[in-house]
């Protein structure tokens, strides 16, 4: 006799993780949708929706607000930028993988020095690369007075600038961890494809390109949904190399939507306004991936 | 509702020792290892004169004192807390959050300037006690300035654009700063504005009650605006952080700066004879000197619950003996006038002589003004340094936030 049928003893061994689930996941994302008709300051007592404090107020007035802000449209297309050039890394790091998946002990030691960076907390990633471009002084300034491509009195400057430009030196940044982290990716998808199937096609006449295009690149699918997924989280949440080489400026020119959330959160402490923003980071990351998903789904039919 | 309130209680829980009649507990942000040092002494020395007081500190970092405040000065207090004067003071007191401690102030006003009382006074009531505050103005290098033949540091305006003038001829950056951070820049708009327009109607604008659009408010920028397109600043500004500008003055790539004394404490041991403080310049004779000197303050909450021995510890904070020491060992100035300021120090010496000219003393933009429209002023600060063109367009920036603020 059965002590308990098969779905109770599954609840049973599945509470605790749905409790921790619960509390630190679920709980999170439907306080911050309240909060985020709210305009809590974070120290006033509990907070009642905006339309219910003050009736001739839209409950949504913070979104109203979010959505006629020049800050918002800047971050939002500055993590277009990051979307667009941060993508990349998932091309550099298939690259890379192809290049290095060979067993010499040389290869494995370029693999190991490409890891490193990704060994290295992002803080000093975004210390390393802002002490490159340091105008004057930088590693950049160095080299390029050093070889006459810049007068002696001049800086080279690129993230002095307001505007688009400085996001390229934070996303480069972002990129040299990244493209390291997607190479390992590869080489573990690489390393788990069935060698007879590259003997059978190299017999059957197919040349490198082929092979690539239409062998190993199909196999490793599984992998470039995993690599692509972390990309896309990881150029929409952008936050900390830019809080360390910029904090978002010069005058917001690097600012991103998750950046954008703290500075309203704990700088102006607006925690109202600040959780409508994570509202709308959070609606763009599930629909992108979401998107994702469906167009895999579709080539796979 | 219940959630939020059983997480924040248990938080508090967490955080704050249990507490008997006779404690007192002291949550302070200053983790800083020297100030933490000099505290745990003048906690010891509180202690021998008041030993039937157990005595809890709880130290913070900054940054996270700054956001953990909020939920528990509301809820469960300490009967001491430390704290910023200004706006970041008025804050708490607007809600009723602060305890008035006149009672404290009444006898030892007289040892007090009236600057400082004003910064501690709030709709007639005095709220906070200070310990140590610290002033603002030029470090310059000696060497550079007598090497463009330039004898005495300058005084007035005309003398300061001369100066920048000459620099600049010798192809010296005149002026470092780093404005990564923002709050650099903020320390010249305070200047300027207090310099041409006077310390009443800066701290209306910081209050809210001015506008940005005000001609006065573009004054200010149009100087600002001049002094950047003469080359005034190191170009790489807005890329470095105020750290890094201070490198530049060290490494003598750029002859002055204007920041907080607490730099002096950083000056590298072989050129501390090249370098020299200077206040900032007049610019209007006609306006009462006003400078930028921040004030630490101590109150006690409105929830705290032992107030008497919270008064007890402010009474002891305000002494002359107890102001000396502490200030003697972190390097600041003591508020009260009474105490004698480190002698062997001669940035220090500068800093009282500095300030005891000052009518009034501001507290610094960030701590002057709202969060929302210091923020939005210190970008805007930004960027005109990065591209000094459109006066017009940032002033209105900073007005638009300043009237959804102040409508509420």
């Amino acid at each position: 006799m059965k002590l308990f049928d098969d779905s109770k003893s599954a609840w049973v061994f599945l509470a605790p993780s749905l409790v921790l689930y619960g509390l630190y996941v679920l709980f999170p994302i439907v306080f911050t949708f309240y909060l985020s008709v709210t305009a809590w300051d974070g120290i006033s007592s509990f907070p009642l929706p905006i339309c219910m404090t003050n009736p001739e107020t839209s409950c949504l007035s913070n979104f109203k607000e979010l959505f006629e802000a020049e800050l918002f449209w800047k971050s939002f297309t500055n993590n277009l930028l990051w979307l667009v050039f941060f993508g990349m890394s998932p091309l550099f790091g298939l690259f890379l993988a192809l290049f290095f998946h060979v067993k010499s002990s040389f290869a494995s030691a370029l693999k190991t020095l490409l890891f490193m960076p990704m060994v290295f907390s992002l803080i000093v990633v975004g210390m390393i690369w802002s002490w490159f471009l340091q105008p004057g002084f930088g590693l950049v300034d160095t080299i390029l007075h050093f070889f006459k491509l810049l007068p002696p009195d001049q800086e080279f400057g690129l993230m002095t600038r307001l505007g688009l430009a400085p996001n390229a030196g934070v996303i480069l940044a972002a990129i040299w961890p990244h493209s390291a982290y997607c190479m390992i990716l590869y080489l573990a998808g690489l390393s788990n494809l069935p060698k007879n199937v590259f003997e059978a096609a190299l017999i059957d006449g197919a040349n490198r390109w082929q092979l690539l295009w239409h062998v190993i690149l199909p196999m490793l699918k599984p992998a470039t949904i995993i690599v692509v997924i972390v990309t896309m989280i990881g150029a929409l949440r952008a936050f900390d190399i830019v809080a360390i080489m910029t904090n978002g400026g010069p005058a917001n020119s690097t600012n991103t939507l998750a950046l954008y959330m703290y500075q309203e959160t704990f700088v102006n402490f607006r925690y109202g306004y600040g959780a409508s923003i994570a509202v709308v980071l959070f609606m763009i990351s599930v629909g992108l991936i979401l998107a994702y998903l469906r167009q895999i789904k579709k080539g796979d039919a | 509702m219940s959630t939020f309130k059983v997480k924040t209680w248990a938080f508090i829980l967490f955080f704050s020792s249990t507490a008997h009649a006779g404690d007192l507990i002291i949550n302070s942000m200053h983790s800083d290892p020297d100030v933490k040092k000099a505290f745990a002494q003048l906690l010891d020395d509180f202690k021998k004169e008041n030993s039937d007081i157990k005595v809890v500190l709880n130290t913070t970092s900054h940054e996270a004192y700054k956001v953990q405040i909020r939920t528990w000065l509301p809820n469960k207090a300490p009967d001491i807390a430390t704290w910023f004067a200004g706006n970041r003071a008025r804050y708490f007191i607007d809600k009723g959050l602060v305890e008035p401690i006149d009672d404290v102030w009444t006898g030892i006003d007289k040892q007090f300037s009236d600057s400082i009382k004003d910064v501690v006074t709030f709709h007639e009531k005095k709220y906070l006690m200070p310990l140590s505050y610290y002033n603002w103005g030029f470090y310059y290098r000696k060497d550079l300035f007598e090497k463009v033949g330039v004898k005495t540091p300058p005084k007035t305006w005309n003398e300061f654009t001369a100066v920048i003038e000459k620099l600049n001829k010798a192809s010296v950056s005149p002026i470092a700063i780093g404005i990564k951070d923002g709050w650099p820049a903020a320390a010249w708009f305070d200047y300027l504005n207090m310099r041409l327009h006077g310390y009443k109607f800066h701290m209306s604008l910081m209050a809210g009650t001015e506008s940005y659009l005000d001609p006065k408010v573009k004054k200010t920028f149009e100087v600002w605006q001049s002094l950047i397109k003469s080359n005034a600043f190191n170009k790489s500004a807005a890329a470095i952080s105020w750290q890094e500008a201070s490198a530049l003055l060290w490494q003598g790539k750029a002859a002055m700066y204007l920041m907080g004394n607490f730099i002096t404490t950083q000056i590298p041991k072989n050129i501390e004879d090249q370098i020299g403080f200077f206040p900032f310049p007049t610019i209007n004779p006609e306006v009462p000197t006003a400078e930028v000197a921040p004030v630490d303050v101590y109150f006690i909450p409105a929830k705290a619950a032992h107030k008497a021995e919270a008064k007890k510890f402010l009474a002891f904070l305000a002494k002359p003996e107890t102001q000396q020491k502490f200030n003697q060992s972190v390097k600041l100035m003591p508020t009260n006038f009474i105490s004698k300021t480190d002698g062997g120090d001669r940035f220090l010496k500068a800093g009282v002589e500095t300030l005891s000219h000052a009518k009034n003393v501001s507290q610094f933009f960030d701590r002057d003004a709202d969060p929302e429209v210091a923020k939005a002023g210190m970008d805007s600060f930004v960027e005109l340094m990065a591209r000094p063109d459109d006066i017009n367009a940032i002033s209105k920036k900073i007005e638009a936030v300043r009237l959804r603020v102040y409508k509420k």
